[in-house]
């Protein structure tokens, strides 16, 4: 049984919005005093109602306080009202605003703006192709508002997520900037592809890592099959539905400026051996090893110069770093326009010394009622970025290995003058050398936008259309200079350049119809969407030979051999899409809900295509029953809600279902490169889309004016035909394994959040939000004849993970080892049951190994499963507070009960030959004199194979980190110079603590990139998240 | 009404192009739109060669590796596992890049080669180009199969028309027979003129020779080998160690090599580089070689005096003088665990070290090796043998002597088995591990390394038992993906 338990508490105090002249508002919910009612000659009052969107608020109640005049607003929010008294207070209601009240002492007109009740009751929460109140929602949905988005300094939305929704897991795969994030809903579905759907402004999208935090105003993440299933297609891991923010109708221009300025560090330095202890160890290998004295191989460590610590190379390569980002946004609008345009800047360097990320975004959106009820608005997007990476995963090439298995002795310049660097004596580079030498630069440029046309009509319907393009181009650059003495790689100057470009366009048209018949109010929907994208991409191929390395001249014109030749390819897909929704919900109290999705996908033949989605759901509000006005006091609001439904998944590359013929190289034929080409795929045409099945069952209740809140789901998503490449032998000849629909995975969990809010006052509110979630996570079947398992992530050519029928997804599949032998008679007795001695060639100091099948021996059938990287909780506590002007606000996320593969004690805890360091754990080895170890002895020649996979690789990957920590100050009226309307000043700390047992670089490992997608917890020298330290302001003019 | 008007307007406009919507083409050529023209046929025919110059197949480190299982050669400190399994300690195939890869570059040459002759007999072209073509599939797939059975017995058979045949093992004798079918076409498609890098019916008929050797159909092997050497078209080159070389590697003796130009793998001259040649004692780079696979003293020290092979195939720290980038000095290599290293492709660094891949051919069968198997095939008709060694039969002395003198020794009138063995062991060495499976298949191996003592760390006693040894432990990956269907060879778990 798999847990996965998440907690959120955060108390967090409410910022009162813009106040333009002429409007009076109430956010404070204070008192306000009646002023005395004095009769005089009567007056015609008009006003306007509007709400903070600057919408008429049609039917809100005006009455004389005290008496029973009034009126009501027609639907342009205007009213008019006769009074015989010049100066009334006038209390101004309407349901889901906050009552106000406004006194009336002349006849200009009053203009009245109504603010939406923070009643949980009447919070919106923003759905497929629509919103909804959020009492009225069926499904289940976690929704994130923008300003939890905006703490610390962070790349993308995405990466902001962390910590922030039940549910919802945010999985960094490495601390490089630039790099990306995996999200995660309700657990792995598929043994294929298992990221959610993105939507953002309502057009799909590739992905939110390359959104700028300050744009978002709210994240929806639709988690149940009956949320989700409008987005059918497609939506079967989940749906996160982004909203950017926008202006306001009538809403005077503002313009906010905010900047974050910080500096990173590693949040741990890693250690290698110095030179004298890897003597120590290595000539305790060589006699271990019986190497004679005479051979060469001692005078290495005879020589006292080799025994001088000359190097700490992590400290060359990893080094403090500095952050910062901006952001300006002006927004504002007429009666009836309203526009938002913003700016951001992102200037990211790694802790990996050379390693930088910049971005530029820039967005603009409006939208204008170009004619009565018909409404024009669009989005665009532009996203620059530039990214120059280390090399960091290359298995020998990779700089933190370098860092750690390159002999400290070794100067990092042997020559620093004439620019020669200190050789390595292994075949690791000189990781200075390496950086310095490699120049690798990806940049990439992003276009998007959508223009729509919304027209209202009979008071009920609603047409849109909405269409979307996006342009996207990138190019990736990559120069190694020739590095003299510097090592593997750096023997030689290269070039090599790709580019892609990608465009997609989407077409959404909806017509909807929302009508309230007394109690009856019925909702519908009805829509179609087609999609197509494109992308063509470019490779040069590797140039080389450059006779001068200037960085001006690094440009192929000036390259000396073209031993590559260049290749470049398109894909492209279409999808096509039919949908409809309808909701009844009788007196508030009885909510019904069904969807239906029909959706066409070019990656599956003719015959397969198509696939209908379908999903139900329903809730009840008992408290809105007459049987519960006697608790209603204690239990505010209770709603019980369930869904089924059923979605799809075609993340699978294009065109399966042929058979092609590719580019596999040029071999020499004649002296020369000849072109060659193969069938390097298996098609199969009978792939069909992958289904899941998701049941949902949840409570919503409230208590004590609803200010305590709690909210349960128990899920149970099954998922089937699961498009699957299942690794095909070798003796097919082909590289790439074909897809098939195999398999069945189910995910099951509970879901509880609980959220308590202070009652308000002015000097001190909060707000406390816990949540916890389980996943329990299963292959049912692999659905393959004759197979129960298949083997994942291989790391040095060994598989180290598999999943198979009845276990979670990817656990990691090693040797047991059972301990350290102490002693030969130890050795001879451990046998199996026919009397084999098992491990004939261990001597004291050497790994004992479980012999699980009984065999005699140790060997691959003896392999188990030693735990996985689900966690068995995650949680997240987030704590904030206000008191006047000053706010305090940290989260905490972390990780209970994983398993990490820690693939660095290869070479850390085990000697991987004479011409590589160890990691400091080696020092305790084994010896007759320290043998309480779980180290074995020291040797190169390893003949009882200590160094397989097993346990002794696995890792508690157990967490908790404090992601941020923030300090602000906003500085009152007096203090705010002229046009500022608000100045804060934080600090904030990111990723300041980590407490953890694990021993590698960073415990948050991601998913096992290139190798497997469904394998978590494989660390191959991941790039260590970053500590920082920042200083901000927020400016609103 | 309106509102459905709009509706179906727009229904209208998105299916009134949906027919074709959802058709999505490959921008690459399907199967269906392949196999049309020449052209293609050469360039599928390419792809077959493709994984022989990939770092673990003809061009890389196993076939350098596969000389650590016999008594000349064994690996530094680089692959625990591949040395375990070289030291007859395995018990299992897994974590080396060499097996594991080189199993399945071989099988992308079976697959490749198979697909050529599936379908280009049915292409309209030039019927001398389109004989060629097929003569050389043949040749690889023969070539990629005789890999594989050496190495791990019966695998798996390729078979476009039946998907099924390459989930599981065939037998030995299943691979055998198709290794000779291959190779018969091939001599009826193939001639002796060849490009450098492409097999000629001199190459087929020599591997046909050496394929009947180790099933042990003499008669047959020695007509195959008569094939070549009464052709006259191919001849010993006179100077041993130019034959590796980049100015000479193209000659009447070499009848297959894998080709190579500069840049580009294969990366063997690398593979048996020191990584420092002079040990400190000069300034300049003092080499950067993976020093993967090096040689015994025990076989430095069994050369016959005079024989010129010795100096072009192996150096010895502090005895013998290396030229290595621009400087010639006595050899050092202090970061090799024995002091012998294989210089026999160290040829093309002499001068200035360019890169990994220098661009030397590798030669994959040579002349001298037809003229031995013909000279072991007529020891075996007429009483010699491994079961004979002392036993001296002088019809094989013709094609044995041309090899020896060309060595620079003294011809042997009646030559013995026990002589052939020296000549195979002197004239192959390092040239892809001839030295073990011509031990196996002679039922040598168990005597021949048993017999060994232990020489230094990297070179320990070995126990060599023939039922189990006579074959790798089958790569783990393979039966780890196999649902069951490929199980291991005898004797290991």
């Amino acid at each position: 049984m798999k847990f996965t338990a998440f907690l959120t508490i955060s108390f967090f105090i409410r910022v009162n919005g813009e106040v333009g002249p002429q409007e009076t508002n109430l956010t404070h919910r204070e008192p306000v005093t009646t002023p005395k009612e004095t009769v005089l000659s009567s007056i015609d009052v008009t006003g306007t109602i509007k709400d903070e969107n600057g919408e008429p608020v049609a039917g809100a109640s005006i009455l004389v306080k005290g008496s029973t005049v009034g009126t009501s607003s027609d639907a342009a929010g205007n009213f008019n009202l006769q009074l015989s008294q010049q100066k009334v207070v006038l209390v101004i209601s309407s349901i889901g605003f906050e009552t106000r009240e406004v006194t009336v002492s002349t006849s200009d007109p009053v203009h009245v703006v109504l603010i939406k009740k923070g009643d949980i009751n009447e919070e919106i929460v923003v759905v497929g192709f629509g919103t909804q109140k959020k009492v009225d929602v069926t499904g289940s949905i976690a929704t994130v508002s923008g300003d939890k988005l905006t703490q610390g300094i962070n790349q993308s939305a995405a990466h902001a997520l962390q910590g922030r929704a039940s549910g919802v897991t945010v999985i960094q795969n490495s601390g490089e900037p630039g790099a990306g994030v995996e999200i995660r809903i309700r657990g792995a579905g598929s043994i294929n592809d298992n990221s959610p759907l993105y939507v953002v402004d309502g057009i799909i999208s590739g992905g939110i890592g390359n959104l700028n935090p300050a744009d978002i105003e709210s994240v929806s993440v639709l988690k149940d099959a009956a949320s989700a299933s409008i987005y059918g297609s497609r939506g079967a891991n989940g749906v996160v539905i982004v909203t950017t923010k926008k202006g306001r109708r009538d809403q005077k221009t503002s313009v906010s400026f905010n900047t974050s300025q910080g500096i990173q560090q590693a949040w741990r330095m890693p250690t290698a051996l110095t030179a004298e202890e890897r003597n120590i160890i290595h000539k305790e290998a060589l006699t271990n090893d019986g190497t004679p004295t005479s051979d060469p191989i001692w005078d290495y460590y005879n020589n006292p110069d080799n025994a001088v610590t000359r190097t700490d190379w992590f400290k060359e390569v990893l080094k403090p770093a500095y952050i910062s980002n901006y952001d300006l946004a002006v927004r504002g609008g007429s009666s009836r326009s309203n526009y938002s345009f913003s700016l951001g800047y992102l200037n990211n360097d790694g802790i990996v010394m050379n390693s930088n990320f910049k971005r530029y975004n820039i967005r603009f959106n409006s939208q204008h009622e170009i004619a009565k009820n018909l409404t024009l608005g669009e989005n665009i997007s532009v996203v620059l970025s530039r990214q120059k990476t280390a090399e960091m995963r290359g298995s020998y090439t990779g700089v933190l290995s370098s860092a750690a298995f390159n002999m400290r002795n070794i100067p990092v310049w042997q020559d620093e003058e004439a620019g020669i660097y200190g050789t390595p004596s292994g075949d690791f580079p000189n990781p200075v050398a390496s950086l310095n030498a490699r120049d690798n630069v990806n940049k990439g440029a992003n276009l998007g936008g959508n223009v729509y046309l919304e027209y209202k009509f009979l008071g009920m319907f609603t047409a849109k259309s909405d269409i979307a393009y996006n342009w996207g181009f990138s190019k990736g650059k990559g120069f190694t200079a020739l590095a003299p003495g510097g090592g593997r790689g750096l023997t030689e100057n290269s070039l090599s350049e790709s580019y892609s470009t990608g465009s997609t366009w989407i077409w959404n048209n909806t017509l909807s119809f929302d009508k309230t018949f007394g109690r009856h109010h019925v909702a519908a929907l009805a829509g179609m969407s087609a999609e197509e994208g494109i992308s063509e991409w470019f490779n040069s191929g590797t140039a080389k030979n450059f006779s001068n390395q200037d960085k001006a001249l690094r440009y192929f014109s000036n390259a000396g051999a073209f031993p590559d030749h260049p290749n470049g390819s398109a894909d492209d897909y279409t999808l096509q899409a039919y949908f409809g929704r309808v909701i009844y919900e009788y007196d508030g109290k009885y909510l019904f809900a069904a969807n239906i999705r029909r959706d066409g996908s070019s990656k599956f033949a003719p015959a397969k295509r198509w696939g209908t989605f379908p999903s139900v759901s329903a809730g009840w509000r008992i408290s809105k029953e007459k049987f519960f006005d006697g608790v209603a006091d204690v239990i505010s609001d209770l709603k019980i809600r369930g869904s089924w439904g059923q979605l799809g998944n075609d993340k699978i590359s294009n065109y399966q279902f042929f058979s092609t013929i590719s580019s596999v190289g040029s071999p020499t034929l004649n002296g020369a490169q000849f072109a060659a080409v193969a069938q390097n795929r298996l098609a199969n045409n009978t792939i069909k889309w992958e289904f899941t099945t998701q049941t949902d069952l949840g409570i919503d209740i409230s208590f004590l004016s609803n200010r305590l809140s709690f909210t349960a789901d128990y899920y149970n998503k099954e998922t089937s035909d699961i498009l699957v490449q299942v690794p095909l032998l070798s003796s097919y000849g082909v590289g790439v394994a074909p897809y098939r629909n195999a398999g069945t995975v189910s995910n099951k969990g509970f879901e509880v959040s609980a959220t308590y809010r202070s009652t308000a006052t002015k000097k001190f509110n909060y707000e406390v939000t816990a949540s916890v979630a389980t996943v329990e996570n299963k292959l049912k079947s692999l659905g393959v004849a004759g197979a129960k398992e298949i083997f994942v992530s291989d790391y040095k050519n060994t598989f180290v993970g598999r999943t198979s029928e009845g276990e979670a997804i990817g656990h990691f599949y090693v040797l047991d080892a059972l301990g350290i032998f102490q002693s030969q008679s130890e050795i001879d007795s451990y046998k199996n049951k026919d009397g084999v001695v098992i491990q004939p060639n261990a001597v004291p100091g050497d790994v004992k190994f479980a012999d699980r099948d009984g065999d005699g021996s140790i060997s691959a059938k003896d392999r188990f499963n030693a735990g996985n990287s689900f966690p068995r909780f995650t949680y997240a506590l987030n704590v904030a507070a206000g008191y006047e002007g000053f706010d305090f606000s940290m989260l905490w996320s972390g990780s209970q009960g994983n398993k990490i593969f820690n693939g660095l004690k290869l070479g850390g805890m085990f000697m991987q030959g004479t011409g590589y360091n160890n990691g400091p754990e080696i020092m305790d080895r084994w010896t007759p004199s320290n043998t309480n170890t779980s180290v074995p002895r020291v040797t190169v020649k390893d003949l009882n194979s200590n160094r397989t996979y097993s346990t002794l690789y696995i890792e508690d990957g157990s967490y908790l980190r404090m992601k941020y920590l923030t300090l602000g100050y906003t500085f009152g009226d007096h203090l705010i110079g002229k046009g500022i309307s608000k100045l804060r000043a934080f600090v904030t700390f990111q990723n300041l603590i980590t407490i953890t047992k694990y021993t590698g670089f960073d415990p948050e490992v991601g998913a096992d990139l290139g190798s497997s997608n469904n394998m978590y917890g494989v660390d191959r020298g991941a790039y260590p998240q970053a500590k920082a330290y920042i200083i901000g302001v927020n400016f609103n003019f | 009404m309106k509102k459905y008007i709009i509706f179906i307007l727009i229904t209208g406009l998105l299916s009134g192009c949906s027919k074709n919507f959802l058709d999505k083409e490959p921008h690459e050529l399907t199967d269906a739109a392949f196999w049309k023209t020449a052209e293609q046929a050469e360039a599928a025919l390419a792809g077959a060669y493709t994984p022989l110059s990939d770092e673990e197949a003809l061009g890389g480190e196993e076939w350098c590796g596969m000389e650590t299982f016999s008594d000349i050669g064994y690996m530094n400190d680089n692959y625990p596992d591949f040395i375990a399994m070289s030291e007859f300690r395995a018990n299992q195939n897994t974590e080396n890049d060499l097996s594991l890869n080189s199993y399945k570059e071989y099988f992308q040459v079976i697959k490749r080669s198979s697909d050529v002759l599936a379908h280009v007999p049915d292409i309209e072209m030039d019927e001398t180009q389109k004989k060629r073509i097929l003569g050389e599939a043949n040749f690889l797939r023969a070539y990629g199969y005789f890999t594989e059975v050496i190495r791990y017995g019966g695998v798996p058979l390729y078979d476009p028309l039946n998907a099924e045949a390459a989930a599981i093992r065939a037998t030995e004798e299943e691979i055998w027979a198709t290794i000779e079918s291959s190779l018969v076409a091939a001599t009826s498609q193939l001639s002796f003129e060849h490009e450098e890098g492409r097999p000629g019916l001199g190459a087929a008929w020599g591997l046909l020779a050496k394929v009947y050797a180790y099933q042990k159909k003499w008669p047959e092997s020695k007509s195959a080998a008569e094939m070549v050497i009464n052709s006259g078209r191919h001849s010993l080159y006179p100077t041993y160690s130019d034959l590796f070389t980049i100015e000479h590697e193209v000659n009447d003796e070499t009848l297959w090599a894998l080709g190579a130009r500069e840049g580009s793998n294969p990366i063997t001259s690398m593979i048996m580089l020191p990584n420092d040649v002079w040990g400190g004692t000069h300034d300049e780079q003092t080499g950067a070689g993976w020093r993967l696979v090096s040689a015994t003293e025990n076989f430095y020290d069994s050369y016959e005096t005079n024989d010129v092979r010795k100096a072009a195939t192996v150096a010895k720290r502090n005895v013998d003088m290396v030229t290595y980038n621009g400087v010639t000095d006595i050899l050092k290599a202090p970061n090799n665990q024995s002091p012998v290293v294989c210089i026999k492709f160290q040829q093309p660094f002499k001068n200035v070290v360019v890169n990994f891949s220098p661009g030397l051919d590798i030669p994959a069968i040579r002349f001298a090796d037809v003229l031995l198997i013909h000279a072991e095939a007529i020891m075996n008709l007429n009483g010699g043998g491994p079961a004979n060694r002392t036993v001296g039969v002088a019809a094989a002395a013709g094609s044995f002597n041309l090899v020896r003198e060309r060595a620079g020794l003294d011809p042997i009138a009646a030559p013995t088995f026990n002589d052939l063995m020296y000549e195979r062991k002197a004239e192959l060495a390092f040239e892809g591990g001839d030295r073990h499976f011509d031990l196996v298949r002679w039922g040598l191996a168990e005597e021949v390394y048993n017999a060994l003592p232990a020489e230094g760390t990297y070179k320990p006693k070995r126990t060599f038992i023939p039922a189990k040894h006579r074959l790798l432990p089958y790569p783990q990956r393979e039966i780890d993906n196999s649902s069951g269907s490929i199980t291991q060879n005898p004797g290991y778990n």
